[in-house]
C-alpha cells in the first residue's frame, strides 16, 4: 500500500494569506474522475519531524474541510479515504492562514488496475514461514546479525541497515518472538552477536506471530523472528561463606547454581557447628532444588505444598550439633517445557553430643515424691536421599506425573541415664541407671504417578493417582539396666536387665485413588472420589540375653514377637460445590471401612477389627465489599484405635514407664470447626485478620495412668468424652502514613480441656482428672523503616495463663507472663551496616519452679561490602549475654517438672561471604 | 495484491459512498491476555506456568453514537481463566464524551468502587502506513506512547466516524478497532461491529462509587503497589487505562 500511495505523492502550490494570531488551515478534496468533492475524507495534520498526528478533520459533503488553531511550522497533510488512495504533501505552515487549493483523490479500484497492468509482478505467494538455520551460514566472529542476514539468500541489507526479505521491506525484527526495543529493525540486528542465533525465520503471515506472542496484534508486514539458541541463556550464580571464631565454632557453605536455557544445575555443602544444620527456605529455593509443588485447586485457588526434610531447624534441643551437608539437583524441561524433570540427591551427617538434667515433683494421692534424672547421650546421623519428578504433558487434555523418592539413614545413639527417687519423708523409692546403645538403618522408597484428564467440557475432569510405598528398619540395640526398688527406706527388691534385641519392620503400602468432577451447571460442580489401600506390615522383634559364654544368645520369650498386620481401607465419598461471585459454599462425606488383621505369629494367635469412619466436611465463603471474606469451615473424622493403641508390642526399655494395650478402644469422633475474617485496605495499607477455631472430640483416646509405690507407672489408652480446644487469633495492621509507622496489634486467647484417669497408691479406683487450661493475651507490635537506611521493629507480648486440675490443686497455677522481640539494622557511614536481635522472655515467679525465668537474648553483628557487592564480611556475636538457657517447665495431674538441656550459648564469629555469578541471579520468591 | 482486490472490488465507489461511514453502533472487543508472559521468568513462575492456560480470553462491549460511548465487559471464556488474571475489568463502566474530550469510570480499585472523571487521556499517536482489515473494516495503523513509555499499537478504521476506541483510548480520526500492548502482553481487536438493533439507551454515565480524579489517585496507588515489582506496575496500568 505505502508503494501504492508513494507514487500518487503531489506536490502543490499552496496560496496563503496573511492573518493575525490564530492559523487556520483550510481547503477542499475531491475526486479525480468525477470532479466531485468527496465527503468524511479525514485531513490530518502530522509533525514533520516524527510523523506525531498534531491534529485532524473530516470533510464536509461537499468535500471542504478546515484546521482551526494550528501553530506555526513544518507538517506533512495526509489525506485518506477508504476507497481513495493515499494523498501526502509536506506543508510549511507560516504564521498566515493556509488555503490547500484542492486535493484529488484517485479511486483505488481504478489504482489497482492500473499497477497490475503497469508493473506486471507476479503475486507474491503468501503463507509458509522460511527458516534459515544460522550456523550453516559462516560469519566472522563477533559478527552481528545484519552481518548473518546478509549472507542469507532472499535477505538484502543495505548501507543504511534496511533490510529486505524477498522483494519486501522488513518491518519488523522478532527476538524469540518478542519485539526488540521498540520499532527499528535495525536495534536488534546492530546488537545482537550473530552466534547467539539458532535460527532466523521469515514469515508474513499473522497468525504466525499470534502464534509466537500469543497475542493478535495484527502483523501483516515481512518480519524476520531470531530465534536464540538456548545456551544464549546461560550462566551461574553462588556464594561461598567461611565463618569461624578461630578457636570453636566454625560455620562454611559453598552453593551454585549453573544454568542453561531451561536446565539448572545445583550444588551445595555446608560444614557448621552453629546450628545451620540444612539450607534456608530461600537458599533451598536456589541451590536445594526446591521441594515445592503447586496445584491449581477446583474453586480457582492455589494450593503450595512443601515437602521439608523435617529437621532443617536447630530447635536448641539435642545438644549442640556438629553436620556436614551435601547436595546435588538437576532439573530440565523437554519439547517446549511439554516434558520436564527434576531430581537430585542430598547427604547430611549429624552428631550431636547431649545433655540433660531434670528434677521432677510425682503426687500419689495425698503424698508426693520426687524424682531427680540424668542423663547424657551422643547421637549419629546419616541421611541420604534421592528424589526424581518427571512430568509429561501428553496434550491439551491429558498430563502424567511420576514422583520417586528413596530414603537411607542409619542412626547410632547411645546414652547413659540415672534417676533417683525420693519419697516426701526424704526416704529413698528407687534407684536407676540404664545404658543402652542402638544402631538403626532406615530405608524406604515412595513412588507416585498421577494421571490427570480433562474432558472436552469445561470443568469436566478426572484424576487418577497411583501410590507405592516400601519402607524398613532394621534395628539393633543393646540395653543393660540396674533398678533397685525400697520400701520405707530399705531395699525391698531390684532387678538388672542385660539384653540385646533386633526389631524389624517392614511396610508395604499401596494406594489408589481416582477423583471424577462433573459440572452440573456452571457454578455447580459434583465429585466422586474413590481411595483404596492396602497395607502390610510385618514387625519381628527378638530380644537375647547373656548365655554362660556372655553371649547375647539365649532367646527372652516374653520379649521376642513376630507380628504381621494387614490394613484394607476402601473410602468412597461425594461432594457438591456451589460457585457463585458472592459466595462458595460445599458440603460433602466420605466413608471410610477400615479392616485391620493382627497376626500374632509367634504365639499363633490373630485377631481383626473393623472399623467405619466418617468424614463429613463442609464449607462456606462469603465475599464481602472491599476486600474482605468471611470463611466458614467445618469437617469431623472419625479416627480408628492404631494396632498399637490395640495391642502394642512389649517393650521394656523405659522399665518405669510401660505402656499396655487395650483391645476395647473405640473410635473417636472430632469435630473442627474455624471462622475467619479478614479484610484489607490497600489504599489505607491497613487490614484485619481474626479466626476463631475450635475442636471436640467424642470418644477421645487419653491415657490411663497407675502409678505404684515403686514409681512405676503402666498405661494405656482409653475412651473419654469431653476433650475440647477453642482459640481465637486476630490482628489488626495499619499504617501512620506521615511518619511512616506500621502498628499491629492483636487480643489472643485459648482455652483446652483435657481428661485423663490416674490411680496412686492408696487408691486403688482410677479418678478422672480433668486439666483446663486457658491464656488470654495482647500482642503489639510497631516498625519503621526507611530503604537503605534503618529498620526498626519491636513487638511486646503479654499473657495471663490459667492452669487448673481437677483432682491434683498443686498441680494448678496461674501466672503472667510476656516477651519483647526487637529488630534493628542500621545502615552505618562508610557502608558499614549492624543488626541486632533482642529477644526478652519472662514468667511470673513460681515458688515451685526455682529456676531463673527471666531471659534475655541478644545477638548482634556489624557487617561490610567489599569490593562492591562481590564479598561481605560480619562480625557477629550470639547471646551476647550469655544468658541462654535450656530450660523447660511443665506440670499436669500427676507431676511437674523442670528440664535443663544443654544448648548452644554465647560465641563470636567472623564471616566471609563471596557471591559471585554470570548473567543470573538468585531469586527471591515472586 | 490480492488483498487490495478483496477490499476494493466488491463496492462500487461512487453508489456506496454515502452509506459506509459508520457513526453509531456496537464493536465487540476479543480481549486476549498472555499470561505466561505476564508472570515473568521467576522460578516460582516457572512452577506455575504449566499449570495455567498460556492465554485467557474475555469479551468486552463498546457501544457508540456520535461523540459519546459505553465501554463493557460482556463475558470470558472460563476454559481459559487464570487466578492470576486481572478481573477488575469486569465490574468497570467506562462512559466517554469524545466531543467533551472527558471521561466517566465506574472502576473497583482494590475492593472499592470508585467514579473516576478527568479528561481523556491525551495520546501522542505516531502515523505508518501499515494497514489491515479487522471485522470487516479497513484499519491504518498508528503507534502512541502511553504513560510516558508504554507502546501501543492501534489499528483504527476512517469508515468509523467516532474518534474512540476500547477503555478510554481516542484521538485518531476514526474508531480503534484493534490495540496491542506488548508491555501488558495483551491486545484487544474487534470481532464484530453491529449497527442495527443496537440499544443506544445504554450510553448514560455511571453513578456508582466514591468521586475522584485519577490524578488523585495515582500517587496513592503507586505508593501502595510500590513493592509489588513488575505485577504492581501492570496493576497500575490497568487502572487508568
Amino acid at each position: 500500500m505505502s508503494k501504492l500511495s508513494a507514487i500518487f505523492i503531489l506536490a502543490l502550490c499552496l496560496c496563503t494569506k496573511v492573518q493575525s494570531q490564530t492559523i487556520t488551515v483550510s481547503g477542499s478534496v475531491e475526486d479525480t474522475l468525477n470532479k466531485k468533492g468527496i465527503h468524511n475524507s479525514v485531513i490530518a495534520l502530522l509533525l514533520a519531524k516524527d510523523s506525531v498526528l498534531y491534529k485532524f478533520t473530516r470533510t464536509d459533503v461537499t468535500g471542504r474541510y478546515s484546521i482551526k488553531n494550528v501553530k506555526a511550522g513544518t507538517y506533512i497533510i495526509l489525506t485518506t479515504h477508504p476507497y481513495f488512495a493515499d494523498v501526502v504533501l509536506a506543508l510549511d505552515v507560516k504564521e498566515t492562514s493556509t488555503v490547500i487549493p484542492n486535493i484529488a483523490l484517485t479511486s483505488k479500484s481504478k489504482l489497482l488496475e492500473e499497477v497490475i497492468i503497469k508493473s506486471g509482478s507476479p503475486i507474491k505467494i503468501k503463507g509458509d514461514t522460511t527458516v534459515y538455520t544460522a550456523d550453516s551460514f559462516k560469519v566472522r566472529a563477533g559478527a552481528n546479525v545484519e552481518e548473518l542476514l546478509k549472507k542469507l539468500p532472499g535477505i538484502q541489507v543495505d548501507k543504511d541497515g534496511k533490510i529486505t526479505a524477498m522483494g519486501e521491506q522488513v518491518k519488523k525484527v522478532l527476538v524469540d518472538g518478542e519485539e526488540f526495543f521498540g520499532d527499528d529493525p535495525g536495534i536488534a540486528t546492530k546488537n545482537l552477536r550473530a552466534d547467539i542465533v539458532k535460527e532466523v525465520e521469515v514469515f508474513d503471515k499473522k497468525s504466525d506471530q499470534a502464534v509466537f506472542t500469543g497475542i493478535d496484534d495484527g502483523i501483516k508486514d515481512k518480519t524476520i523472528n531470531l530465534k536464540l539458541k538456548d545456551n544464549a541463556k546461560k550462566g551461574y550464580f553462588g556464594k561461598a561463606e567461611a565463618g569461624t571464631d578461630f578457636n570453636n565454632y566454625y560455620n562454611n557453605s559453598v552453593m551454585a547454581n549453573a544454568f542453561k536455557g531451561k536446565r539448572k544445575l545445583a550444588a551445595y555443602g555446608i560444614m557448621s557447628n552453629t546450628g545451620q544444620t540444612n539450607l534456608d527456605w530461600k537458599d533451598n529455593q536456589n541451590y536445594g532444588g526446591d521441594n515445592s509443588s503447586m496445584e491449581m485447586m477446583d474453586g480457582g485457588g492455589i494450593m503450595i505444598t512443601n515437602e521439608g526434610d523435617g529437621d532443617s531447624y536447630y530447635n536448641g534441643r539435642g545438644g549442640i550439633p556438629q553436620n556436614w551437608n551435601g547436595g546435588f539437583h538437576y532439573s530440565n524441561k523437554f519439547n517446549n517445557g511439554k516434558q520436564s524433570l527434576n531430581s537430585g540427591y542430598k547427604i547430611s551427617k549429624v552428631n550431636s553430643p547431649s545433655g540433660e538434667r531434670n528434677f521432677t515433683t510425682n503426687f500419689t494421692g495425698d503424698s508426693s515424691f520426687n524424682s531427680n534424672s540424668v542423663s547424657e547421650g551422643f547421637t549419629s546421623k546419616l541421611k541420604q536421599s534421592i528424589n526424581l519428578t518427571f512430568e509429561i504433558n501428553i496434550d491439551s487434555s491429558n498430563s502424567l506425573k511420576f514422583t520417586s523418592r528413596g530414603n537411607l539413614n542409619n542412626t547410632q545413639t547411645n546414652s547413659n541415664f540415672s534417676q533417683e527417687s525420693i519419697s516426701d519423708k526424704f526416704l529413698l523409692i528407687n534407684n536407676i541407671t540404664r545404658r543402652s546403645n542402638s544402631e538403626v538403618d532406615n530405608s524406604s522408597i515412595n513412588n507416585n504417578l498421577l494421571w490427570k484428564h480433562k474432558f472436552k467440557k469445561p470443568a469436566r475432569t478426572l484424576t487418577a493417582n497411583i501410590s507405592y510405598n516400601i519402607s524398613s528398619s532394621n534395628n539393633e540395640s543393646f540395653l543393660y539396666s540396674k533398678n533397685d526398688y525400697y520400701l520405707n527406706g530399705i531395699p525391698n527388691n531390684n532387678d538388672t536387665t542385660d539384653q540385646k534385641s533386633l526389631r524389624d519392620n517392614k511396610t508395604n503400602t499401596l494406594t489408589g485413588n481416582i477423583t471424577y468432577t462433573e459440572p452440573l451447571s456452571k457454578e455447580l460442580f459434583l465429585s466422586f472420589t474413590y481411595l483404596y489401600s492396602i497395607t502390610s506390615n510385618e514387625n519381628d522383634r527378638f530380644s537375647y540375653s547373656k548365655d554362660i559364654n556372655a553371649k547375647y544368645t539365649a532367646k527372652i520369650d516374653s520379649l521376642s514377637n513376630s507380628f504381621l498386620f494387614r490394613q484394607v481401607n476402601n473410602r468412597p465419598g461425594v461432594s457438591l460445590r456451589l460457585v457463585k461471585k458472592k459466595y462458595n459454599f460445599s458440603i460433602g462425606s466420605s466413608v471410610a471401612f477400615s479392616h485391620f488383621e493382627q497376626d500374632n505369629r509367634s504365639q499363633n494367635i490373630s485377631r481383626t477389627y473393623d472399623f467405619t469412619n466418617f468424614f463429613p466436611t463442609a464449607s462456606l465463603y462469603i465475599k464481602l465489599k472491599g476486600y474482605a471474606g468471611i470463611r466458614l469451615n467445618y469437617n469431623g473424622s472419625t479416627t480408628a484405635p492404631t494396632l498399637d493403641q490395640l495391642q502394642p508390642i512389649v517393650d521394656n526399655t523405659d522399665q518405669l514407664n510401660q505402656y499396655i494395650g487395650n483391645p476395647d478402644l473405640n473410635q473417636s469422633f472430632t469435630h473442627n470447626v474455624n471462622l475467619n475474617y479478614n479484610f484489607y485496605n490497600v489504599l489505607k495499607e491497613r487490614g484485619l485478620w481474626a479466626g476463631l477455631y475450635g475442636n471436640l472430640t467424642q470418644q477421645a483416646f487419653v491415657n490411663e495412668r497407675s502409678i505404684d509405690g515403686f514409681a512405676k507407672t503402666t498405661y494405656r489408652t482409653v475412651n473419654a468424652d469431653g476433650n475440647y480446644y477453642f482459640g481465637l487469633y486476630s490482628n489488626y495492621d495499619f499504617k501512620i502514613k506521615k511518619p511512616n509507622i506500621r502498628i499491629s496489634f492483636g487480643p489472643n486467647a485459648n482455652i483446652s480441656r483435657n481428661i485423663s484417669f490416674l490411680k496412686t497408691p492408696p487408691s486403688t479406683a482410677f479418678q478422672k482428672a480433668v486439666n483446663t487450661n486457658s491464656s488470654y493475651g495482647l500482642r503489639f507490635g510497631i516498625r519503621k523503616e526507611k530503604e537503605n537506611k534503618y529498620e526498626i521493629s519491636i513487638n511486646p507480648e503479654i499473657s495471663r495463663v490459667y492452669a487448673k486440675n481437677s483432682i491434683n490443686p498443686d498441680a494448678s497455677a496461674n501466672y503472667w507472663q510476656g516477651s519483647i522481640n526487637s529488630n534493628i539494622k542500621v545502615t552505618l557511614p562508610l557502608k558499614f551496616r549492624i543488626e541486632s536481635e533482642v529477644n526478652f522472655t519472662a514468667k511470673e515467679v513460681d515458688p515451685r519452679f526455682p529456676a531463673k525465668n527471666k531471659f534475655t537474648i541478644w545477638n548482634a553483628s556489624l557487617k561490610r561490602n567489599i569490593f562492591k557487592e562481590v564479598l561481605e564480611a560480619s562480625l557477629s556475636v550470639n547471646d551476647i549475654l550469655n544468658e541462654r538457657r535450656g530450660y523447660d517447665r511443665s506440670f499436669n495431674e500427676y507431676r511437674y517438672s523442670e528440664t535443663f538441656y544443654n544448648t548452644l550459648k554465647r560465641f563470636w564469629m567472623l564471616t566471609l561471604t563471596w557471591n559471585f555469578s554470570k548473567n543470573g541471579k538468585p531469586t527471591s520468591g515472586f | 495484491m490480492k488483498y487490495l482486490l478483496l477490499i476494493a472490488l466488491p463496492f462500487s465507489v461512487q453508489s456506496l459512498q454515502a452509506q459506509v461511514f459508520v457513526d453509531k453502533g456496537l464493536i465487540e472487543y476479543t480481549v486476549v491476555v498472555n499470561n505466561h508472559k505476564a508472570m515473568g521468568e521467576s522460578s516460582w513462575a516457572e512452577m506455575f506456568k504449566d499449570k495455567i492456560p498460556k492465554l485467557t480470553t474475555s469479551y468486552y462491549q463498546l457501544t457508540f453514537n456520535d461523540d459519546k460511548s459505553i465501554y463493557v465487559f460482556d463475558r470470558k471464556d472460563d476454559k481459559t481463566k487464570s487466578p492470576f488474571g486481572n478481573d477488575n475489568g469486569e465490574e468497570s463502566i467506562w462512559y466517554n464524551d469524545y466531543a467533551q474530550e472527558s471521561f466517566i469510570q465506574q472502576k473497583p480499585i482494590f475492593g472499592n468502587t470508585y467514579l473516576l472523571v478527568d479528561s481523556l487521556l491525551p495520546i501522542d499517536w505516531k502515523m505508518t502506513n501499515e494497514s489491515r482489515v479487522i471485522a470487516g473494516f479497513h484499519c491504518r495503523k498508528a503507534v502512541g506512547v502511553l504513560f510516558d513509555s508504554v507502546y501501543v499499537f492501534a489499528f483504527y478504521s476512517e469508515e468509523i466516524t467516532v474518534s474512540g476506541g476500547p477503555m478510554g483510548l481516542h484521538g485518531l480520526p476514526g474508531m480503534i478497532l484493534g490495540i496491542t500492548i506488548p508491555r501488558m502482553f495483551s491486545s484487544w481487536v474487534a470481532n464484530k461491529v453491529e449497527i442495527n438493533g443496537v440499544n443506544y439507551n445504554k450510553i448514560t454515565a455511571p453513578t456508582r462509587g466514591k468521586k475522584k480524579k485519577p490524578g488523585d489517585m495515582e500517587a496513592t496507588i503507586i505508593d501502595a503497589t510500590k513493592d509489588w515489582g513488575n505485577y504492581g506496575q501492570q496493576v497500575v496500568w490497568n487502572m487508568f487505562l
